[in-house]
């Protein structure tokens, strides 16, 4: 009897336990940026300062992969990581591809990303 | 590329070998439980830094981690769960790898309890970071040693019955065989032969509750050794079960016994321990094939036969001996002798103890009946239950006896039957209402048993009155009325004796009025408590009955005693009254009205052209109807109305009704008219007067001969001919106007409602006095009557007139001054406006370009020059990127340095300024954008490259050994200009290749660099030097953080400064 009461006391204690990691990490999430599933599962739930760094050096490599990721990567969550794919998207002297997305979606946050590009121009 | 995430997925093919640093232990073969340690170590040898590092093990099916055995650089990886990332799909994130930097890892795994023999182990690393894609490492492959072990204590044979293990019963034989060892064992046999004493239940043996027979050529106790199962992984059980059955006849106490061997091709055959069952066998009546029974059971009459059937089985699994059977009846059950039979067969009676049957022998599992025949006496009670019972008894050994019972109920009733329950009428069957009927009830119990709580209920028509109920001479006292019933209707009884019989009467009267061919019934029915309700039959009276209509009761009737009026209604009662004993059917009035009046409205009637239609009027009832008629106009003052009626009906005959005469009366009236004037209330002298008089004939009769006379005015003048009567004009009478005549107006047959209006003018006499009243009488003589309508008075104005004072005539004239026309409105003329010229106002320089002209002197003596030239579009560009930069800290002012680098340095053309430019903006526009997320902090990494490292040296050597100053552009809008010592960057450069660029070193030198040609660039440079320069001795941390956090308010302020004097010049 003890031992089945004992069992009983350390499970409700695991699953409190659980219960509160999880919670945790559901509160440390960062919203998740699909585009990076595209290079991989390692790369969904990275920070925005990490998917940044993630655009810079898929940036640098300059092939036709890349240039596609970065595309996806202008519809982020964040608005600098958007501004990084834009940014690089520029660099690369992909501007039409950049002038198009920016003329599909109207609105206050891609006219700041064109500001912003066109100031580091 | 193939993401870190795709490799080591089940069925995904290793990776190719490119790192083959991967070392384990042991190298070659591994058991169970045991340890395996695997490390790897990778090298950066590549020349720029590898960013976001991702290591991964896989983990092969067999080998489990050992928790807190993870490691990268000896840091321990583990999650609060134990979980390692370097398992996890996405590995673990080993953060950046600077060229020649080297990274150690190092997993543990331990080897499963249970694995097969042989299994190949494969255990690879893999490596992966932004710029690479998944590298794999040596793949280490190591095989597995184990065997089974079937010999144990849970390899065993049971036998067991679900029950009693009697003979004819199952039992089930189960060889459990268990594996013990750490591999599967392969072609597991099992002999296990049926047991002696029973035989095998076909088709009942079972591998793991599976079907097995149909796997064997041949039944399963023909097989001998087959193979029961292919594989039994270790530490699994198998078990193979089937059932026997135990032989019988079998004795009491025998013994079975189950043996088996079980054997695999690991393991050599072995016995397993024998089990054993004990046998247990007797005789049994117990079960429900043994019964006594009595059929019939149940409602038994008296006087009825019972049979009484004693079956006898043995149950049991041994013979039964000496068996006899002890009847005991009770004293109402009286037994039939000589009807005993066993099995059919008629049996031997015993003088003595007659009750008595021996029924000898009775093997396991036969049995025999015996029956015996009763009748049951009379009278008996009813429900009375009478018992029976026999005692079997027998020799087992030892002996026994078994008591069975049985029971019959027997059923006693009273009996009414309907031949001898009836109602009688007596007398006429045809009754006029108010006569009284009379009828006859005969009640006779013909049953065993008295009925008892008797109770009469009578069913007579609902119309019927004065019901009585008589025994005799006995007027019986009626209770209550039944369900639905109006009357009282029940009468109590109490007990009728069986054998006997009561006779009742029942009188009633047929009420009166009554429907004629009503039928009306009587009936009855007696409710017992053994019985329930019996009901008698019906008698029936047939009644005849007619309406009736009196003139007396059936009469027309006016309400107001006056004399009616021409177009005046006058309101007629009608009253129809049916006196006979049957309701009138279609009763109908038909009137005849003289001509001077006409019937208009009908209220409780239906009216049909002159007919009024009553319909249906109940024996005794009334109909009431009122009529509505007007006398019409132009009516005679003698001519009374008269209304007669006959009323019809169907089966009655018709009936004349009294006459109505009502009184007329009319006449004419012209009292009310309007006389009036137009002007109505002034008017001057010599003016014009419109008269009018409006008459109309406001009585109801006609005014046969109207004269309307009206007395000439001496103030007025009339106007010949100007009289007209509705608009057509009349004639004077000489000089004087129609109605000032001697006659008058004559008018003749004026009807009611008709109008008369009379006009004509006059003029006001020139010679009145102001304030005179004017104003007629007229008289209207008509029918015997007079009337006088008088005009409104009219007063008179009048002033006084100068002759020969009109100005504008040339004469005199003596008269009044008409009308003068008024002057016509002038046309309007058209609005004006003016149009205005637009402005164009123009002011100076407008459109045109401004070109900056600055210029410093600089001394060039030890030292050189810088220049920074800039366009408008490009000035303006620096500006709102360092307005843009204001992130606070340090950091603003290194993006200052990105801004206003210079494109010159010395009089000597420096190539490497280009590319800090570049370097510089991608690094710095890398962190402006960082930067802007919330709360990045920034690190080392942000501004230490490889890249920017070399090409900042380069740029200080070039400074450093520059002299004079740069040529001008020719090109420029703005050119910013400034002097440095190369001797100062000289010292700097070398000391720049001993620090890192996360220090203030390199800032402080290329701050240098700025143009100070303008008091506002100058002193931000001489500030940006001087806190670069304090910072000095801060090592990278603390640089990074005064970077994010130093506040500097004169440097804020001077760059603001500067900031703004260019932007005045844009």
């Amino acid at each position: 009897m003890l031992v089945a009461v004992a069992l009983i006391v350390a499970l409700t204690a695991a699953l409190v336990v659980a219960a509160r990691l999880l919670s945790t990490r559901r509160r440390n999430a960062v919203p998740i940026a699909g585009w990076t599933s595209a290079a991989g599962h390692e790369f969904e739930g990275l920070s925005d300062a990490e998917r940044c760094d993630l655009i810079f050096a898929v940036a640098a490599l300059g092939d036709d992969a890349s240039v596609n990721l970065l595309e996806r990567a202008l519809d982020d969550p964040s608005e600098p990581v958007a501004l990084a794919a834009a940014r690089s998207l520029s660099t690369l002297g992909r501007r039409t591809t950049l002038q198009r997305y920016l003329a599909a979606r109207p609105g206050e946050r891609t006219r700041r990303i064109a500001d912003a590009v066109e100031l580091l121009s | 590329m193939r993401p870190l995430s795709e490799v080591f997925t089940p069925g995904a093919p290793t990776l190719p070998e490119r790192i083959r640093t991967l070392v384990v232990s042991p190298e070659r073969e591994l058991e169970p439980g045991m340890t395996v340690r695997a490390t790897f170590t990778f090298r950066n040898h590549g020349g720029a830094p590898a960013t976001g590092v991702r290591l991964r093990f896989n983990q092969p099916e067999g080998l489990m981690y050992l928790v807190g055995s993870g490691r990268v650089d000896g840091n321990e990886l583990d999650d609060e769960l134990g979980n390692s990332p370097l398992l996890a799909r996405a590995g673990a994130h080993l953060g950046d790898v600077l060229p020649g930097d080297e990274r150690h890892a190092e997993i543990a795994y331990s080897v499963a309890g249970a694995i097969e023999n042989g299994t190949m182990i494969e255990l690879q690393a893999a490596l992966a970071s932004f710029e690479l894609p998944a590298a794999g490492s040596n793949v280490v492959r190591l095989i597995a040693r184990s065997r089974p072990q079937l010999q144990n204590a849970l390899t065993r044979i049971t036998i067991e019955a679900p029950h009693d293990p009697m003979p004819g019963t199952e039992a089930q034989v189960t060889v459990r065989i268990h594996n013990a060892g750490e591999s599967s064992a392969h072609d597991v046999v099992v002999v296990a032969p049926i047991p002696e004493h029973t035989t095998y239940v076909a088709g009942s043996v079972r591998v793991n509750g599976r079907e097995f027979e149909r796997e064997l050529a041949t039944t399963f106790d023909r097989a001998y050794a087959p193979i029961v199962l292919r594989t039994l992984a270790a530490n699994g059980s198998a078990t193979l079960a089937y059932r026997t059955r135990i032989n019988t006849p079998l004795a009491d106490g025998s013994v079975i016994l189950a043996s088996a061997q079980v054997a695999s091709q690991e393991t050599p055959a072995f016995a397993l321990e024998a089990a054993s069952l004990t046998v247990v066998a007797a005789a049994d009546f117990g079960d429900d094939r043994t019964a006594f029974a009595a059929e019939p059971s149940h409602d038994v009459r008296p006087g009825e036969r019972v049979t009484l059937t004693l079956n006898a089985h043995n149950a049991g699994t041994a013979d039964a001996e000496r068996v006899s059977a002890n009847i005991e009846l009770p004293d109402a059950l009286v037994w039939v002798r000589g009807a005993s039979s066993i099995d059919g067969r008629a049996t031997r009676e015993r003088r003595k103890d007659p009750m008595r049957f021996s029924l000898g022998r009775i093997p396991a599992g036969d049995g025999l009946t015996l029956a015996i025949e009763t009748i049951v006496a009379t009278p008996l009670p009813d429900g009375t239950v009478l018992d029976a019972s026999a005692t079997l008894e027998w020799d087992s050994p030892p002996s026994a006896a078994r008591k069975l019972e049985c029971s019959v109920t027997v059923r006693s009733e009273p009996v009414f039957s309907a031949r001898r329950n009836v109602i009688e009428r007596r007398g006429s069957g045809i009754v006029r209402p108010g006569d009284m009927v009379e009828a006859a009830i005969a009640l006779s119990n013909d049953g065993s048993a008295a009925a008892h709580d008797g109770v009469l209920h009578l069913r007579a028509h609902h119309a019927l009155e004065e019901i009585g109920l008589f025994e005799g001479n006995e007027r019986l006292r009626l209770d209550r009325p039944s369900a639905g019933a109006s009357y009282a209707d029940t009468v109590e009884l109490g007990t009728i004796d069986a054998q006997s019989a009561r006779r009742l009467t029942i009188r009633a009267r047929v009420p009166s009025p009554c429907p004629d061919r009503t039928e009306l019934a009587v009936g009855a029915s007696l409710h017992t408590r053994e019985l329930g309700e019996t009901t008698l039959r019906d008698v029936f009276w047939r009644v005849d009955s007619h309406p009736a209509f009196r003139e007396e009761s059936t009469v027309l009737e006016i309400e107001d005693a006056p004399a009616l009026r021409p177009n005046q209604l006058a309101q007629i009662d009608v009253t129809v009254a049916n006196v006979g004993t049957d309701a009138a059917h279609n009763v109908c009035l038909r009137l005849y009205v003289s001509p001077e009046a006409r019937l208009e409205s009908v209220d409780g009637a239906t009216r049909e052209k002159s007919s009024l239609l009553f319909g249906e009027i109940a024996a005794g009832a009334r109909a009431r109807a009122r009529l509505g008629v007007r006398l019409l106009r132009s009516l005679a003052k003698e001519h009374p109305v008269t209304v007669d009626g006959v009323l019809t009906a169907d089966a009655v005959l018709p009936v004349p009704l009294a006459r109505l005469t009502i009184a007329t009366t009319a006449e004419a009236d012209f009292s009310v008219g309007t006389f009036r004037s137009e002007p109505a209330d002034v008017v001057d002298v010599g003016e014009t007067l419109e008269w009018q008089l409006l008459l109309r004939n406001g009585g109801d009769g006609v005014a046969h001969h109207v004269q309307i006379a009206i007395a000439p005015s001496d103030s007025l003048i009339y106007v010949p001919n100007s009289t007209t009567v509705n608009d057509v004009p009349v004639r004077d009478v000489g000089a004087l106007a129609p109605f000032a005549a001697a006659r008058g107006i004559a008018l003749n047959e004026v009807d009611p409602g008709v109008e008369v209006a009379i006009r004509w003018r006059t003029v006001v006499h020139n010679g009145l006095p102001a304030g005179t009243s004017i104003g007629y009488v007229a008289q209207i003589l008509y029918d015997e009557r007079e009337d006088s309508i008088v005009s409104n008075a009219l007063s008179v104005r009048a002033g006084p007139v100068f002759a020969d004072a009109i100005p504008g005539l040339p004469f005199g004239l003596d008269g009044l001054l008409g009308p003068a026309l008024s002057s016509q409105p002038r046309a309007l003329e058209a609005d004006r406006f003016i149009e205005l010229p637009p402005a164009t106002p123009v002011g100076e320089g407008n459109g045109a370009p401004y070109r900056a002209q600055l210029s410093a002197g600089i001394e060039t003596s030890a030292a050189a020059g810088t220049l920074a030239v800039f366009s408008a579009d490009r000035l303006g560009r620096t500006l709102r990127f360092l307005g843009e930069a204001r992130f606070g800290g340090l950091i603003t002012h290194l993006f200052a340095l990105r801004g206003f680098l210079p494109d010159a340095v010395g009089d000597a053309h420096c190539a490497s300024l280009s590319a800090l430019r570049d370097s510089l903006r991608e690094e710095f526009d890398r962190l402006f954008i960082k930067l802007r997320l919330p709360n990045y902090v920034i690190a080392p990494r942000d501004v230490e490259t490889a890249s920017l490292r070399a090409t900042i040296g380069r740029v200080l050597d070039e400074a450093a050994a520059a002299h004079g100053l740069p040529a001008a552009s020719p090109t420029a809008e703005l050119e910013l200009r400034g002097t440095f010592r190369p001797a100062d960057l000289r010292d700097l450069a070398e000391s720049l290749r001993e620090s890192d660029l996360a220090t203030s070193l390199p800032w402080s030198a290329l701050a240098r660099l700025l143009p100070d040609d303008a008091p506002p660039q100058a002193e931000y440079r001489d500030r940006l030097i001087e806190s670069l320069d304090a910072l000095r001795n801060c090592d990278s941390s603390e640089f990074i953080d005064a970077l994010q956090h130093h506040q500097d308010a004169a440097l804020d302020g001077a760059l603001d400064a500067m900031s703004a004097s260019l932007r005045a010049i844009a």
